[in-house]
């Protein structure tokens, strides 16, 4: 039998110093982590806590949410992860409503863009049934948005107009102003960019422009839109006014002379 | 045996002592502070060019008169190395308090840069006194740091600010230009340019000489063209942007290609080709293939008239040259051009072209504010002013003074809406431009054909655009996956945390993503 080789005492001294000077490192906030885009240490961090407070609901979307964002993308993560926004359903008491709201939401986004191929009726069933359970909720609304996007791009059959039809229907259900906005944008979308059809869509830029866009610099894009579309239906005052604002939000943008003089174009 | 036992122990103490010391000096990196009170920031860049870490010390001294607590240190990287080394450093959480942003991506600049949208509707606090004072910060930069936005189009936050812009200039030796000319002043339009270019053929025929007119190679090329052929882009820009919002992204000229809208005979873009054929002419033969370095040397040996460069190249032709050198904007074609005006709305602002010297502000700095005061320092309009005097570069803070003799180097800041290039430079996975590169040289040259590459754009490049696509629309689809988890981690903050609010924002942005990704999906198919 061969001696087990030993360590230096040299390398056992600096092992051992390096051992003392060691730290343990502190605990991160898994949240802040994720809002860091460092997806990994919070769904570490998350898996942790969880393991601690196992009926914290709050902590049990968390990390599901985690574990659709963590890398490697796994199709065990992904079913780790329904599995503990199905059992979110199946606790929730009516005091935790918000919980459950989204954890009904992150089940729908999961079946229409996390798992492959994608599982379109049942993201739409999802979504149906967080607007019948929850509505008037914020998420709710927010699914109003993705089920339009559904039936207007992803689930088969219909034509453009009846896409203008039911999205308008949700359009009437819906109260957040965050929804309503992107659901105006969409009707917008539809009648501009696939109807070619201007004077349907200006309304509807306005109307999404006037409850006002919060991702920075989007506002002043659609007032180049508006501006567009208003200078070809012939409506110069709105253009005009459209043009203007942009200059004044970008006055150092490369294309705000060009809307200068445009604004100036009787 | 004793011998090499001691000689065993001796490398291996050593080796232990350098790992100690080593260990021991990232242990420490920036927890030692000098003194109590004293905060030590650290600044990480590329910029090592005559002049650059000089105005730095000089702004780090002015600095340091108004603040003696405030102990600030460059890093200065070479260039070629830096992409690697800022990406090392970030990912292993030891990059400098401020570091700069030379090619990192979206994900990196979100991950670890703080945002500073939020400070950039204020006023910059040292542009007291100024013409800029009460004017947001954002505002106080030519671009109104347009460049720095579209670093992070997902997030739509602006992480960095950018001290300098680049200008590219024609330089032309004077003494040449009026032996060759009879002139001494250079072109004084577009037309007047392709002319000297005959002038300097027909030279060369009456005695025999070598002469180029324009000293070209291939990055310098590229800048050239980046310039002048969006001049032919221009009218169909405001006619045939989708969105009618003056411009028109390289996935949205896919779209209109790939929808059958326009092709490389519209108008357009084969007159971009023409005048892409027409200037190549003027460059060195074979230009594709040399570097700056070539470019200069051509110049310098006076075996060109002129020299298609960068502002950042100016001080070296003052100081190597035998001749003067003039600088001339690069004459571009107008509305009244008899050849390429016809589609040209007029000469293309130059404020949002080339950003340099851009500065972020690290998540993970210790003193966040006390980084973010100094950016506010450093782009103030009088300390932007002495670090252009020493620099000999173009500051981008808007009404600082050029740097010595070099009042032809400031940005042209009003103009017409840039047009696009058709080439699909930087679009998605590079499939698209890596077959419009490979296959230029056949419009090129005296033989060059452009009709026949236009063809072969046509018929090929459909091809190429729909793997570009699928590339982009497959990130776009990533973005809206973490989008999800935005919204989540937002909506699971305790209820009273103020930052609980921003779900709706990153909810919004998803839906423009998502909208993007299902509108172009189809094209992605033959």
């Amino acid at each position: 039998m061969l001696p087990a080789p030993g360590i230096p005492p040299l390398l056992r001294f600096t092992l051992l110093l390096l051992l003392l000077l060691a730290r343990p490192l502190p605990a991160a906030d898994p949240w802040q982590a994720a809002l860091n885009l460092d997806y990994n240490t919070a769904a570490t961090e998350f898996e942790r806590r969880l393991a601690d407070d196992p009926d914290n609901l709050r902590l049990t979307n968390a990390r599901a949410s985690s574990l659709l964002v963590q890398q490697p993308r796994t199709a065990a993560n992904l079913e780790t992860a329904r599995g503990l926004l199905e059992s979110v359903l199946a606790r929730a008491t009516a005091g935790e409503r918000e919980q459950r709201a989204l954890a009904l939401y992150l089940l729908a986004r999961l079946d229409h863009e996390h798992v492959a191929p994608p599982r379109l009726e049942a993201a739409r069933s999802r979504y149906e049934q967080l607007r019948r359970e929850h509505s008037g909720h914020p998420l709710a609304d927010q699914a109003a948005v993705h089920l339009a996007l559904l039936l207007i791009f992803q689930l088969p059959g219909g034509t453009p107009e009846q896409a203008v039809a039911a999205v308008t229907a949700l359009l009437a259900e819906c109260t957040s102003p965050a929804a309503r906005r992107e659901l105006h944008h969409l009707l917008a979308h539809i009648h501009w960019r696939v109807l070619r059809d201007a004077a349907a869509a200006l309304p509807h830029y306005l109307a999404g422009r006037a409850i006002g866009f919060e991702t920075p610099y989007r506002n002043s894009e659609l007032d180049l839109t508006i501006a567009g579309l208003a200078a070809g239906l012939g409506r110069h005052e709105l253009a005009s006014r459209h043009y203007l604002a942009f200059v004044e939000a970008n006055p150092r943008d490369a294309r705000a002379p060009t809307a200068r003089r445009l604004a100036a174009r009787p | 045996m004793k011998f090499s036992g001691l000689r065993r122990h001796l490398a291996l103490g050593m080796l232990a002592l350098i790992f100690g010391a080593a260990t021991w000096h990232v242990y420490s990196h920036r927890r030692a502070p000098a003194g109590a009170e004293t905060v030590e920031l650290y600044l990480g860049h590329w910029l090592l060019h005559t002049g650059m870490r000089e105005a730095f010390d000089a702004a780090i001294a002015g600095y340091r008169e108004l603040h003696p607590h405030v102990i600030i240190r460059q890093i200065p990287v070479p260039v070629r190395s830096y992409e690697a080394w800022a990406r090392t450093q970030l990912i292993g959480g030891t990059a400098p308090d401020i570091t700069g942003m030379l090619r990192l991506n979206e994900e990196l600049i979100s991950r670890h840069y703080l945002p500073l949208t939020p400070h950039l509707d204020r006023p910059n606090p040292y542009n007291r006194g100024t013409a800029l004072e009460g004017v947001p910060w954002r505002d106080t930069f030519v671009d109104g740091l347009t460049a720095m936005r579209n670093l992070t189009p997902t997030a739509g936050e602006v992480c960095g600010i950018s001290l300098q812009v680049n200008t590219q200039r024609l330089y032309y030796n004077r003494e040449l230009l009026r032996e060759v000319t009879g002139r001494d002043v250079p072109p004084a339009d577009f037309a007047g340019l392709l002319a000297f270019g005959r002038e300097v053929a027909a030279y060369n025929r009456r005695t025999g000489a070598n002469l180029v007119p324009i000293a070209g190679c291939g990055p310098y090329a590229q800048f050239m063209f980046d310039l002048l052929l969006p001049s032919q882009t221009q009218r169909l820009t405001l006619e045939a942007s989708p969105n009618r919002n003056l411009r028109i992204l390289p996935v949205e000229l896919a779209g209109l290609i790939l929808g059958g809208e326009i092709d490389y005979d519209t108008p357009a873009l084969r007159r971009s080709l023409e005048l892409l054929h027409d200037m190549a002419g003027l460059l060195t033969p074979g230009y594709r293939q040399l570097q700056r370095e070539d470019a200069i040397f051509t110049y310098l040996q006076q075996n060109s008239v002129m020299l298609y460069a960068g502002s950042w190249d100016y001080a070296v032709l003052r100081r190597d040259g035998i001749f003067t050198t003039g600088i001339l904007p690069m004459p571009m074609p107008a509305p009244d051009d008899p050849v390429y005006g016809a589609l040209t709305l007029g000469p293309v602002s130059e404020a949002a072209g080339n950003p340099e010297a851009m500065l972020g502000v690290l998540r993970s700095s210790r003193h966040p504010e006390v980084a973010l005061d100094f950016l506010h320092y450093l782009s103030s309009q009088p300390v932007a002013a002495e670090f252009s005097r020493i620099s000999h570069r173009v500051s981008s803070v808007i009404g600082t003074p050029l740097p010595p003799a070099g009042d032809r180097l400031a940005p042209r800041l009003e103009g017409e809406l840039p047009g696009f290039t058709p080439d699909f430079r930087w679009f998605a996975a590079g499939s698209s431009s890596n077959f419009f590169q490979r296959h230029l040289h056949g419009a090129l040259g005296p033989r060059g054909d452009v009709a026949a590459f236009a063809a072969q754009l046509n018929a090929e490049m459909p091809r190429h655009l729909r793997q570009d696509l699928a590339w982009h629309l497959q990130q776009i689809r990533r973005d809206v996956q973490r989008l999800d988890g935005l919204v989540a981690f937002h909506l699971t903050l305790p209820d009273d945390d103020p930052r609980r609010s921003a779900w709706t924002r990153h909810a919004e942005t998803q839906h423009v993503r998502q909208l993007e990704n299902l509108h172009y999906r189809p094209l992605t198919e033959p």
